[in-house]
């Protein structure tokens, strides 16, 4: 069957996301195993997640709790009724023989997001946000297959969003943006790569005629670059097949990397039986749960839930009211913990740019450093406005604040005691300045001998090694001044 | 003697829990013919015994059962013993826990002395469907016990034991407890926690007893009823006040008589119940007839939607965790090898109907759950105009085995399954020398005219 050629432009992405977030709950959804059971297999299993006989599901309130927090960061309705179903299939990842989700009756549906274009602020439809189950972990080697279910039960929100976005580019920043939502919400914990937010696509060309196209789905999207990549691939691949006539089928495919391969046609879906849920009664939710919902949106200090909403309002307002860059409030609203130090921290009487560069630049490395949070340290709002009393008024240098920022973020403590024990004051002293200057000049006569018969870049050489003989202790423009004195040809 | 009698005994060492225990082994043993047991292991018996022993030579209370052997029917866990649902698919599981059920008769001063057999996951209405075999009726040899409770109706029957758990989804408890000429009662659905119990279909599914008199069924029923942190359908509600109900009298109680039942039930059932009916309005209760023009349907809807939900609670059987080991090329080929050899032919046959209908479940699910929901309105309709309804518990007689009856048996206990409502069946003589019971139900969570209603039935 050959369809008319129309030009390859004439084709219209219609892509919609459908996305699985982990939820931060300390228990599995329907037990009480832990959810972080490391990476020893098969550690937090019980009948219930096992599926055992007469084993029966209870529903965990945290769950129900975050799940309604990520509705209202979408701005969505939260349904005062809501119901589970059991979506049955055969697979040894899933103990019971069906996962528990919401199928007909989700908890939340209807919000938005919204997605900066140019200077215009464009709402992206999310159709539903819902409660389920994750299912176990299977690894094949040539025999056999190991299983391992310490995820299966985990509790996770699936949300769908509406088929709008029209471009790969377009999905990517929606997926980042959703991210962003879910964790400054604190509702998940947002690794990719540790599979705490995965997302599926749906992709369709439309024709020019804007009747809709066939609709591909593609699994197995675990990095904002595996979104648009993937979908980019398909967009090609789409395009090509159209162009030369060929005729699509609906089918879902997965992405491998460098480009998708089929999983299954989609006539060959299996029919998920889906059975309302007769152990749980329905999920009813009064005025005071979702109030409560409400009152834990994480406090960022400047903000409301409606603020949350949308991302680039925070932004907007954070620029405005704190007078920072776009990307500085990028960095203090990616958590809500590092959100709220920057509001201590203003609120305790820090210059809004001077500690959000604290943070973007010299807090934020620490912690990715170590892989920490910010609130797992016991780095408080006091030391950070310390330091930088501390380099205003001239009593320690920038080097020697990092260290102390170092050995707070890991131990605490105070840090003009610090600076009095380890004896860490600048050395303001010109002449004890002029003695180190001369000691390293003594030590490196060659690097003296090299700079001196034109070589300057040895300059940078000397003052590492003064910054070492003083420990940090003498200002680098101090430095400059002696080392260049030093050097200056003996009159 | 009651069990409140035989507690008293044990409590006051007149009696040894241990010796109830050893002879009711001894009856055990005896009554092996029947095949009515799934499981026993009499040293696990006896040393629940011993410390009831202990505790009433401490003086301590040891509980309004104490002493009493109890048969647990074999889909009902109880810890580290066969929980194997008379099925060769789950041969070997041994239960992680025990039952909140059963935990709470034991926490009465219960010894749960053994373990009940039963048509295969509870599917069945005969007894004849189990790997531990076909279970004899004590009171009707030739004839079968009924099902699926069918070792808990035979053990308590032959005497073996005084009370027995079983479970019934659309008659499981009731109809062998009629067939075997003993007392059998559900209370509302969501009073008795189900966890521990494997699923049939659970939207039916409920834990019952069965005894030898309504008083009996009713102190049991008194410890089961209340709420489980592990089931959240089991209800918070105000525990109900059965056994005295049940020696109350009916005097003022309002009757009513289905009389679409009258042309469904054998003649002969059908004069057995309505002089039942007669001995109650002697006793000062009125009597009125009933409409249900569509109670025929109450059985194809219960079985359209209890082999829907059966098929759910059964897939978790794959034989790759636990029972009979899977064995096969991959997962698909192991899991057919493993559900094809561990099922018999009756679980089949309700998987394969279960799976038709869920693949057609617009055409042929969604009907019979409307059909539910009006079910259950006209009767809850028709227990607001009285206290409660009496009809025969089976529209026939026990069958002789080898008969067919195409499993009809249960169309008239599964009116109260698709409605939750209490249920009692009652033996009301013989018939043809083979047993015969009526059946009370009575208004959500109304236990109490139900018990009311069974224990002046009883003393007619």
């Amino acid at each position: 069957m050959t369809q008319p050629n129309p030009q390859p432009t004439s084709w219209k992405p219609v892509i919609g996301l459908e996305v699985h977030a982990q939820l931060n709950t300390r228990s599995k959804l329907f037990c009480p195993c832990s959810t972080s059971a490391g990476d020893t297999a098969n550690k937090a299993l019980c009948p219930v997640c096992m599926g055992h006989p007469g084993a029966m599901p209870r529903l965990n309130a945290e769950a129900v709790h975050l799940a309604m927090r990520a509705g209202l960061a979408l701005g969505m309705r939260i349904h005062a009724r809501s119901r589970f179903d059991r979506k049955h299939y055969f697979y040894p990842d899933t103990p019971k023989g069906y996962q528990l989700t919401q199928h007909a009756w989700p908890i939340c549906t209807s919000g938005q997001l919204h997605l900066r274009k140019g200077e215009e602020l464009v709402p992206f439809v999310v159709e539903r946000l819902h409660l389920e189950e994750d299912s176990g972990r299977l690894q094949h080697d040539e025999d056999h297959a190991l299983g391992d279910w310490n995820r299966a039960g985990v509790p996770l929100i699936e949300i769908v969003g509406a088929p709008d976005l029209s471009s790969p580019e377009e999905a990517e920043a929606w997926l980042r943006m959703l991210h962003r939502v879910l964790v400054a919400a604190d509702v998940c914990g947002g690794a990719m790569e540790k599979g705490e937010l995965r997302c599926d696509a749906n992709i369709s060309l439309q024709p020019p005629d804007g009747s809709p196209g066939v609709r591909v789905e593609v699994k197995n999207l675990n990095s904002f670059r595996a979104v648009r990549k993937a979908l980019q691939h398909e967009v090609e691949r789409l395009g090509g097949l159209l162009d030369s006539g060929e005729h699509l089928v609906s089918e879902t495919r997965t992405w491998t990397g460098e480009k998708t391969e089929r999983l299954r046609l989609k006539d060959q879906a299996v029919e998920y039986r889906f059975l309302p849920e007769p152990d749980l009664p329905d999920l009813v939710l009064n005025d005071g749960m979702v109030g409560q919902a409400v009152n834990t949106l994480p406090g960022l200090p400047p903000l409301d839930i409606h603020l949350l909403r949308s991302d680039d309002d925070t932004l907007a307002k954070w620029m405005k009211a704190f007078g920072l860059t776009r990307e500085q409030v990028a960095v203090l609203t990616r958590s809500p913990d590092v959100a709220n130090f920057f509001g201590q921290c203003v609120e305790a009487g820090g210059k809004p740019d001077q500690v959000a560069q604290w943070i973007q630049r010299d807090v934020t490395a620490r912690l990715n450093e170590r892989s920490v949070a910010l609130a797992e340290t016991p780095l408080r709002p006091n030391h950070i406005l310390e330091l930088q009393a501390g380099l205003d008024e001239g009593t320690i240098t920038r080097a020697v604040a990092l260290r102390i920022l170092d050995w707070v973020m890991l131990r605490g403590g105070d840090i003009q005691g610090l600076v009095a024990i380890q004896d860490l004051g600048r050395i303001h002293d010109a002449s004890r300045i002029q003695a180190l200057t001369e000691q390293v000049l003594t030590e490196h006569p060659e690097q003296r001998a090299a700079y001196l018969e034109g070589h300057q870049e040895r300059f940078g050489f000397l003052m590492g090694e003064l910054r070492s003989a003083s420990k940090g202790r003498i200002d680098p423009s101090d430095m400059k001044t002696a080392l260049t004195q030093a050097l200056e040809p003996k009159a | 003697m009651s069990l409140t009698e035989l507690a008293a005994q044990v409590q006051s060492q007149s009696q040894s829990a241990r010796s109830l225990s050893e002879a009711a082994l001894a009856r055990l043993e005896a009554a092996s013919g029947l095949k009515a047991t799934a499981w026993c292991v009499p040293d696990a018996a006896l040393i629940q015994a011993d410390a009831l022993d202990r505790l009433c030579g401490m003086q301590k209370d040891a509980g309004p059962l104490a002493g009493v052997p109890v048969a647990i029917k074999a889909n009902i866990a109880v810890e580290g013993m066969p929980m194997d649902c008379a099925s060769a698919s789950l041969q070997g599981y041994k239960a992680p826990a025990t039952a909140r059920a059963a935990y709470l008769l034991q926490n009465a001063g219960a010894v749960l002395l053994c373990g009940a057999n039963m048509d295969e996951l509870a599917i069945g209405t005969t007894g004849q469907h189990s790997v531990h075999g076909a279970t004899g009726n004590p009171l009707a040899p030739g004839h079968v016990p009924g099902g699926s409770s069918s070792g808990s109706a035979a053990l308590v029957a032959a005497g073996v034991v005084p009370l027995a758990l079983g479970t019934d989804s659309g008659g499981s408890v009731r109809q062998p407890a009629a067939w075997c000429g003993v007392v059998g009662a559900v209370g509302t659905w969501g009073r008795v926690s189900r966890s521990g119990v494997m699923a049939h279909a659970s939207s039916f599914d409920r834990v019952g007893v069965l005894s030898q008199s309504v008083a009996d069924a009713a102190l049991a029923m008194e410890i089961l009823s209340g709420p489980d942190s592990q089931d959240a359908s089991a209800a918070e509600r105000d525990l109900p006040v059965l056994l005295k109900a049940a020696s109350s009298g009916v005097e003022g109680m309002k009757i009513g008589v289905l009389k679409q039942a009258q042309a469904m039930a054998d003649a002969s059932v059908w004069e057995a119940t309505q002089a039942t009916v007669e001995g109650l309005q002697s006793q000062g209760a009125t009597v009125k007839v009933l409409s249900l023009p569509e109670l025929e349907l109450a059985l194809p809807c219960y079985r359209v939607l209890a082999a829907v939900e059966a098929i759910s609670n059964l897939a978790r059987i794959d034989g790759m965790r636990f029972g009979l080991k899977a064995q096969g090329e991959g997962f698909h080929q192991a899991l057919a090898q493993a559900r094809s050899t561990g099922f018999g032919p009756g679980v089949k046959e309700r998987l394969l109907l279960g799976s038709y209908l869920a693949e057609h479940s617009a055409d042929l699910v969604e009907p019979s759950r409307r059909l539910r929901a009006f079910l259950k309105l006209a009767l809850f309709q028709l227990l607001g105009q009285v206290d409660a309804i009496v009809m025969p518990t089976t529209p026939g007689l026990p069958l002789a085995v080898g008969q067919q009856d195409g499993g009809t048996s249960d169309a008239f206990t599964v009116l109260s399954s698709l409605a939750g409502v209490p249920s009692i069946s009652v033996p009301i003589g013989r018939v043809q020398g083979l047993p015969v019971g009526a059946q009370v139900l009575s208004r959500l969570w109304d236990e109490r005219s139900a018990f009311r209603l069974a224990g002046a039935m009883e003393s007619l």
